[in-house]
């Protein structure tokens, strides 16, 4: 099915179905919170301090560079900064949800955007590859990770170093694998591989070049795309 | 200010930062005529972007996101559901860590 297609749905049925696909991702988003809560309790930020970022920025990387520049009393215009630039790639998904939420009134659509991260956006695009028409599962899909993420920041900040390194258990390559899983329904062909290959080289060059901020995927994605605008069907 | 109230000030300017970055591709994307370049080039988009977020990773990360890649994948491939796939591959690096 192409991604043009303009009919869309919205439905309780599709919040449901979008919180069950990413359980796995509500319990990795715990772990993940739980690593950023012990860094922010180390970094001397409160309880609802912590949670309070986490539920209201909702974007583990960025917290985590902010936990690590943080000074008190913080640099309010810096973070802010720091935030977009890590958070850049959300624009480029965003451009990607548009055919697909277009249809939608603005406050269905927003609400998807506003819940949308890196694996339930890659989650939602291989299924709708497959024809889901409804893009309330990515409002389903993001609120389980959402209480994932916020339920790990307090459990982390509290417990601090209690708790042993979640790595032993290869919780830190949750995120890969999951990613990993998108790629066969999202899978070109091998004639149609080009733009693959050339988002990959792209991405590991700007990545080399620019290892703060999320600029490779940007790179990487746009000229990916563009390679396969050029290129005939 | 006190401090308590920039630390706070602080978490609400990441996070209107963060909110920007996740509303704005889809209003930058209106701007944009859809001609068939544009048509073609969103339906690549999705690829191209996991494949981004991945070849660095997998680059910087070393065997463990290799093996965590190649056996999610390998495991779905063999028509086993997405949960054991992701199960899977996490027991495969937690497995290696433990032996080397």
């Amino acid at each position: 099915m192409k991604s043009d297609t303009p009919s869309v749905i919205f439905t309780w049925d599709g919040v449901r179905r979008g919180a069950r696909m990413c359980m796995p991702l509500a319990f990795a988003s715990f772990f993940g919170g739980l690593g950023f809560g012990i860094l922010a309790g180390d970094t001397g930020l409160s309880l609802a301090q912590a949670m309070g970022m986490s539920a209201l920025v909702f974007a583990g990387a960025s917290q985590m560079v902010a936990m690590d520049v943080w000074t008190f009393p913080p640099a309010v215009l810096g973070l802010a900064i720091a935030a977009f630039a890590i958070n850049i790639r959300h624009v480029v998904m965003g451009a990607a949800l548009r055919p697909w939420l277009r249809g939608l009134p603005l406050l269905r659509s927003h609400a998807a955007l506003l819940m949308m991260t890196d694996a339930n956006w890659a989650q939602a695009m291989a299924v709708r590859r497959k024809g889901e028409l409804d893009a309330a599962i990515l409002v389903g899909s993001g609120l389980v990770m959402w209480l994932g993420w916020v339920s790990g920041t307090g459990v982390g900040q509290a417990a601090g170093n209690l708790i042993a390194d979640p790595k032993t258990f290869g919780v830190d390559m949750i995120v890969p694998a999951f990613f990993a899983l998108t790629l066969p329904s999202l899978w070109p062909g091998v004639r149609h591989l080009h733009p693959w290959v050339v988002a990959a080289a792209v991405a590991v060059v700007v990545h080399a070049l620019l290892p703060h901020g999320t600029w490779h995927v940007v790179a990487g994605g746009l000229v990916g795309a563009a390679v396969g605008g050029l290129s005939r069907e | 200010m006190s401090e308590d109230a920039l630390v706070w000030l602080s978490i609400l300017a990441m996070a209107v930062a963060t909110w920007v970055t996740r509303i704005s591709g889809f209003w930058l994307m209106g701007l944009v005529p859809e001609g068939g370049f544009v048509r073609r080039a969103l339906n690549h988009l999705p690829g191209a972007l996991v494949v981004s977020i991945l070849a660095p990773i997998v680059i910087d990360g070393g065997w463990a996101a290799a093996v965590a890649i190649a056996v999610a994948v390998a495991i779905l491939r063999a028509g086993i559901t997405a949960i054991f796939a992701l199960f899977g591959a996490l027991a495969a690096v937690a497995l290696i860590r433990l032996v080397v």
